[in-house]
């Protein structure tokens, strides 16, 4: 009993891991500088201010969906640009 | 039934692994701990750590070329051992079983090698350290468990493996439940991969004592090693050592209490040696190892311990013992890859422990890296608790080892190109170039 429940905790634990790892891998920028970090710090306390009914104050005007909003910024800061993904895939 | 699923999951990384290269690697990891192969007769079929291995190179030269690693001394310094394992083969003691250990042995080596190459984002790490975590916990979880439920005694084998194969060896199991305790609360701390909860906290914590459980139900001396390291290492990182010292103390008595007296004897035979045949006898294995080398300093390949005579003498009997283990990884390698060997796994390890005690320095005070720098305070007491705990096993190729010298360079490169990005320098990094201006690539790798 506690070794097929181990089984089953252990490979369903793994499989999470990696659909989650895929999912934000795609999605968070790489590596994350300071100015990521502050700014990305800033729309969670947005956020919450908002989901509180407070008032909006810091974080930049026309902020769309959490998730979009974040992944383009990763993409503008991220070093591999968009005409490098170009170049990699005439190369592939 | 379980044959069919767990040979399922085997398919299903290397589907994910089709989407994203590095969860291919992520399937050879776990492939390589957790042995489906000899869970699941249909896995059994095919050569599972070959298709997992191939896959994980594919896709990565193929699909996942964005940000390459740079190419370091510590990459280097990896390829070489592995060339000089297969080198010693030349003068083998035991060609045949020489030649069987360097079958597995290079492929860990060498893949250690191609992990930094993967492994570079912040998910990727912590990826990385979660599925070898779920792989490992397959051996960790039924003889902890059944050892709180019920107990355990000296050679009795509670864990879904049966017999002394790889990481389900009682004393290599001991090492590793200890060695992870710290990085399980590194992930109850900082894991993005699984969202922030109480669930979260409390499963960690009830995995920390499950892995107490199993590391005591061994009966293995080697944890009591694992838990001085892993205790003082703890002790120095800890915030408030006074209340640290009282839950050590609490934790002390409560496994006293707990365990049996046939427990606290057979710990008791750590020191008593002369009188404790199986310490004693590896105490001959290392005066017999340094004899060896000092006639053949290029060491005698794998497995060439198969050629030792040892006799023990034990009150009025004596035994004699072909072919006793070297049970210390140091010696093990002396033994079979001679000086030059041991010094380069030394300087392995030791490069490692240069890096993560870099990163800690250099995250210290910056809140953007705190998880970096708690990653590698972790990593760092992992190592050296399997370092220590290799005095008195030998698990010099085991691929544990090798991920723990591995994964410092993955954390000193991400946190180099978060240096490098934050001066402005984001070209070289999507290039691979760590070093501006010192540096030229050759297909797509960085050469210095």
């Amino acid at each position: 009993m506690i070794d097929i429940a181990t089984i089953l905790f252990t490979t369903l634990l793994a499989l999470y891991v990696c659909y989650r790892a895929t999912k934000l891998d795609r999605l968070l920028p790489w590596f994350e500088t300071r100015s990521m970090f502050e700014r990305e710090k800033l729309r969670v306390a947005a956020t919450k201010e908002r989901q509180t009914g407070k008032a909006v104050s810091v974080v930049a005007p026309g902020v769309p969906g959490q998730d979009a909003w974040r992944a383009g910024e990763a993409r503008k800061l991220d070093p591999y640009s968009a005409a490098q993904r170009a170049g990699d895939r005439r190369r592939r | 039934m379980s044959d069919l699923y767990v040979a399922m999951v085997f398919v299903a990384f290397i589907a994910l692994g089709t989407t994203a290269p590095f969860v291919a690697t992520l399937g050879y990891v776990w492939t390589d701990t957790f042995y489906p192969q000899l869970l699941s007769t249909i896995v059994a079929l095919v050569p599972s750590s070959m298709i997992m291995g191939g896959s994980a190179l594919l896709f990565y030269f193929m699909i996942d070329r964005r940000s390459p690693a740079q190419f370091t001394a510590h990459t280097a310094l990896t390829l070489i051992f592995g060339l000089w394992c297969t080198l010693t083969l030349l003068w083998a003691e035991v060609p045949v079983a020489a030649w069987e250990k360097w079958n597995w042995a290079f492929k860990t080596v060498m893949f250690s090698a191609f992990i930094p190459m993967v492994i570079r984002s912040r998910v990727q790490i912590e990826a990385f350290v979660q599925v070898y975590l779920a792989a490992m916990l397959i051996h960790i979880i039924p003889v902890g468990t059944k050892t709180l439920i019920s107990g355990s005694s000296y050679g009795r084998s509670l864990g879904l493996l049966r017999g002394n194969i790889g990481v389900a060896e009682s004393s290599t199991l001991s090492a590793i439940c200890v060695a992870l305790i710290p990085v399980m609360l590194y992930l109850r701390r900082h894991s993005i991969l699984l969202p922030a909860s109480k669930l979260r906290n409390l499963a960690y914590l009830s995995l920390i004592v499950v892995a107490l459980g199993a590391a005591v139900g061994t009966y293995a001396r080697t944890a009591l090693v694992g838990f001085a390291v892993v205790g003082i290492s703890l002790f120095i990182t800890s915030k408030k050592k006074a209340l640290y010292i009282l839950f050590v103390l609490l934790l002390a008595v409560g496994i006293g209490g707990y365990t049996a007296t046939s427990w606290g004897d057979r710990i008791a035979t750590t020191v008593d040696y002369e009188n404790e045949s199986s310490a004693y006898g590896r105490i001959l294995v290392w005066i017999w190892t340094i004899d060896y080398v000092t006639a053949h300093p290029f060491g005698g390949a794998f497995k060439n311990e198969l050629i030792n005579l040892i006799t023990i003498t034990d009150g009025a009997t004596t035994y004699v013992h072909r072919g006793k283990a070297y049970h210390n990884m140091y010696f093990e390698v002396l033994g079979e890859q001679g000086f030059p060997g041991l010094f380069m796994f030394v300087a392995l390890q030791l490069i490692s422990i240069t890096y993560l005690a870099r990163v800690i320095r250099r995250t210290r005070g910056k809140e953007h890296l705190v998880w970096l720098g708690d990653l590698a305070r972790a990593l760092l007491t992992a190592l050296l608790t399997v370092m220590a705990c290799g005095f008195f096993i030998g698990i010099a190729y085991q691929a544990f080892v090798w991920y723990l010298i591995a994964l410092p360079v993955c954390l000193y490169a991400y946190m180099i190109r978060v240096e490098m990005l934050e001066s402005g320098n984001a070209e070289a990094v999507s290039a691979g170039f760590l070093i501006p201006g010192k540096a030229t690539t050759t297909a797509g790798l960085t050469v210095r």
